[in-house]
This record gives C-alpha cells, structure tokens and sequence, in this order.
C-alpha cells in the first residue's frame, strides 16, 4: 500500500483555490486524457478541440473558487469543456463552410492502450468524424459520454426529442459507416417482448 | 486480461453491435503537442495569478480591490451615459412598435412559427421541440396540431425494426390533415384537429410529442404515436392507436417504450 495518500481532486481544486501554484496542473493532467476525447469527437476536428480545452480549462483555472462542490470535480471540468465545445460547434455553424477531416484516423486516433480496443476505435473515430455536428455530439455525449438524454437537451438547448432524434440518426449512419449491426445483438432483440404491451384489438365500426 | 487465446479474444471474434463499440470507445490521449501548449498556458495563467495583488481568500476576483477613485468615477459615468442609450432604445423600439401595431395581423405574430412548419428539410423532433407544448401550438395557418403529422405508410411491427421504422418514418415529409383525411379514410376521425389533440393528450398527457403517423400496425389501419417517456427521459414511447382515440379512450392495440 501506498504510504503516501495522493490528493484528491477536491483537494487539488481548494489547493489551487488557495494558491497553489501546481495544483490546477495535476488536475488536469489527471483529466486532459478524458476531456480532450469528448472534444475531439464532439468537434470532430484537432485543432478546434485543442482550443476547446484551453479555453474551457483556463475558465476553469479562473473561476475555481465558484465551484460549489454539488458534482464530482471530473464532472465539472468535464461539463466545462462540453459547453466550450457546444459553443465552438455553434460557431462554426454559422460559417460558411465546414471542412471535415479527411484523414481522421491518422489526427484523431492515437495508439491506444488496450489492442482489443485499437481495432474499433481506428473506425469509430473517422466515422464520428462524417457524422452532421448535431448527430456527432449527440451520440457522443449520450453513446459514448454516458450524459443522460435530458442533460444533453439542456447542454444544447434542444427539445429531449431532438437530441433523441439525433442520437437515432447518428448511430443508424454511424451502423452503416462502420458496418456493425446499429441496434441488434447478434441472438437478442432491442425490444424485448417483454416490454411490449399489447392491448387486446377492439371492434371498431372503420375496421373491416 | 485478453489474449489470443482468452475467452475474451473469442469474444471479440463475433462482431460487436453499435452501442457496444460505442460504450467501449477508449479515451483518446491528448497529443503531446496540445498537452504541452495548454500547460504553458495553464503556467502562463499561473504567473498572471502570482503576479497580481495577494487576495486573501481565493473567492474574491483581485480587480474588484483597490479600484483608483478616478478610474472609477470615470467608469460611473460611462456607465451613466450607457444606461441612458439602453433606455433611449428600448423607448424608441417600444414607440415603433405600438405605431407598427395597428397594422399587424395577429397571425403575423404566428408566422414566426411558420419557420418550423412542417419541411422535408428540418428535423422533425426539432419542430416539435420549437412548437411544445403540442396542443398549444399552432402550425403557420394556425390549425396544425404542432407537432409534424406523417402519412408514411409504414406497416409497423413490435419486434427490432420498430426504432428503425419509426425513425425511417420521421424522415418523410410532413403532411397537412386533410391530405391524410383523404389518403386515410379508416382514421379519418383523427384528421379532425381537436380530435387528434384529445387522442395524443390521451396517449401522451406529458406532451413531449415527436410526431404523429397515420399508417398501419400489423396490416391495420393505425396512428403510431411517438413521444417522450416521461417516466425515463432515455426512452422514447410509441403507441399505436386505432381510429376510435380520444379523451378517455386511447383505442391503443401496442404501446412500448423504447430507448431512442
């Protein structure tokens, strides 16, 4: 066992708070890893998420001391550069032209840890890539984030059904992009029988 | 730990399906060059905080201490002199607006919301988003029920291809209840507007509708309703009812909630 505790995250962020000078760079370096996935595939685009993530960390190094506690610190950063991104993302919408990457694979994906992972992450991320902005974020965060749908409807001020919607559309492109069944394991059925109420048919006098 | 020769390389053998690639996507390491670009800036930030004026408790920004009486008095006055412009335009924009007012249609004010009426082009959950609730909003005649009205002829079934169905459904082009009235004499009842409000009230009482389909469920003439759980914001909820839905009755022959 460890003799020596290592800070917490919340012991990281009071440290810093208080002054710190080293504080705030062991947190992130904790969690650039994490923030910088959900930026580069929210956005879809290296450069932009690089941006992102300075710009939502630097807020973060800013405005530490208003961090109240109510959520994990990970969560906080977490949800600090999702914003950042949204709003990069908003941003590039209303320029004329989106350039998508074309070599995805070789900017997005670096080598990845586990072998097992390496061969689908080589095809999700410039599969993610060609997704619309709307539906890349949405899966994302929802698919691949774990964000409830409801919280990310309130990131991207978008109705629930909206984000439900883009998430639909996302995975069935993304299905077809990388070739996978989108919602149907191989002896199962996504809408188990189970679930399925089905209520007795009734005479009606339009029915023949 | 998988190897060739684990159970859990014979796992991988099989083809996994979307949500679980998705679900399993490693994190992607942040390149050394972006690693090392925002700690210096983090560091960059770092020196500005230890060079500004001690603050003794992190909560306090430092420019809100020692504010110079001059640098401040001439900050109130730009202050002053910005207010009054704020209230010279808001009286300005009101006055112009009361003036304009005798001329405008009431429906102009809905033709705001014709912006979201039914198009092939725009997402049909975001219609609805912009039109909740569904009883309330009208569409840009002022007689839709406000959310997108399909007639997609889709035949649907409980088993794996609903979600596909259902969405495949949303991409068709809206259409107005008379054209369905016309196209779908079996469910003409629920072409009239009222009717089909009470029904999808019936069905969806929390609104959140996505869309309404005049087509079929198991070779019978049905409206399939698609709306938010409001039991699991995850799932969406489809219901197909028959043509005798209304306030009390929702007529329903399936119901499930599905995530989507």
């Amino acid at each position: 066992m460890d003799p020596v505790e290592s800070p917490t995250d919340a012991d990281l962020l009071r440290a810093h708070v208080a002054g710190d000078a080293y504080a705030f760079s062991e947190l992130v370096r904790r969690h650039q890893d994490r923030l910088w996935s959900v930026a580069v595939r929210t956005l879809g685009n290296p450069d932009e998420a690089a941006d992102a993530v300075q710009d939502a960390l630097l807020s973060a190094f800013r405005h530490a001391a208003s961090f109240r506690g109510d959520a994990a610190v990970g969560s906080w950063l977490h949800r600090i550069v999702v914003n950042a991104c949204i709003d990069r993302q908003r941003a590039a919408a209303a320029r004329p032209a989106i350039q998508l990457p074309e070599h995805a694979s070789e900017t997005l994906a670096e080598p990845a840890d586990a072998i097992a992972d390496r061969d689908n992450a080589l095809t999700l991320e410039p599969a993610l890539a060609a997704l619309p902005p709307d539906q890349r974020i949405a899966v994302v965060l929802v698919d691949i984030e774990g964000y409830s749908i409801a919280e990310v409807a309130r990131i991207c001020s978008v109705a629930q059904g909206t984000v439900k919607s883009r998430c639909a559309r996302g995975r069935r492109r993304l299905a077809q992009l990388i070739g996978v069944p989108e919602n149907l394991p191989e002896d199962g059925n996504p809408v188990p029988s189970s679930s399925v109420k089905v209520v007795p048919a009734q005479p009606t006098e339009d029915r023949p | 730990m998988n190897t060739p020769h684990s159970d859990g390389r014979e796992e991988d053998a099989r083809q996994s399906t979307l949500p679980e690639i998705l679900a399993g996507a490693p994190p992607i390491p942040m390149p050394a060059k972006v690693a090392a670009r925002l700690h210096d800036a983090i560091g960059a930030e770092q020196q500005k905080r230890s060079a500004a004026p001690s603050v003794s408790s992190g909560s306090q920004p430092p420019r809100h201490h020692r504010v110079d009486p001059r640098r401040r008095r001439r900050r109130d006055l730009l202050a002053g002199a910005a207010l009054t412009l704020v209230v010279l335009v808001v009286a300005g924009v009101w006055i112009f607006a009361q003036f304009t007012n005798d001329s405008s249609d009431p429906s102009s004010q809905r033709a705001d919301r014709a912006s979201v009426t039914p198009s092939p082009s725009l997402e049909a959950s975001d219609m609805a988003a912009a039109q909740r609730p569904a009883e309330a909003a009208p569409d840009a005649a002022g007689t839709g029920p406000g959310f997108p009205v399909l007639a997609s002829g889709t035949d649907y079934r409980l088993d794996e291809r609903l979600p596909s169905q259902v969405f495949t459904a949303i991409d068709t082009a809206p259409v107005s209840l008379a054209d369905v009235a016309a196209a779908q004499p079996a469910l003409a009842p629920l072409t009239d507007l009222s009717r089909l409000s009470a029904c999808v009230a019936e069905v969806a009482p929390g609104g959140g509708v996505i869309a309404a389909d005049f087509a079929r469920y198991l070779g019978e003439p049905a409206l399939l309703i698609a709306a938010d759980d409001p039991t699991n914001s995850s799932n969406t909820i489809l219901a197909a009812v028959g043509p005798n839905c209304n306030t009390g009755n929702a007529d329903e022959r399936a119901r499930i909630s599905v995530p989507l």
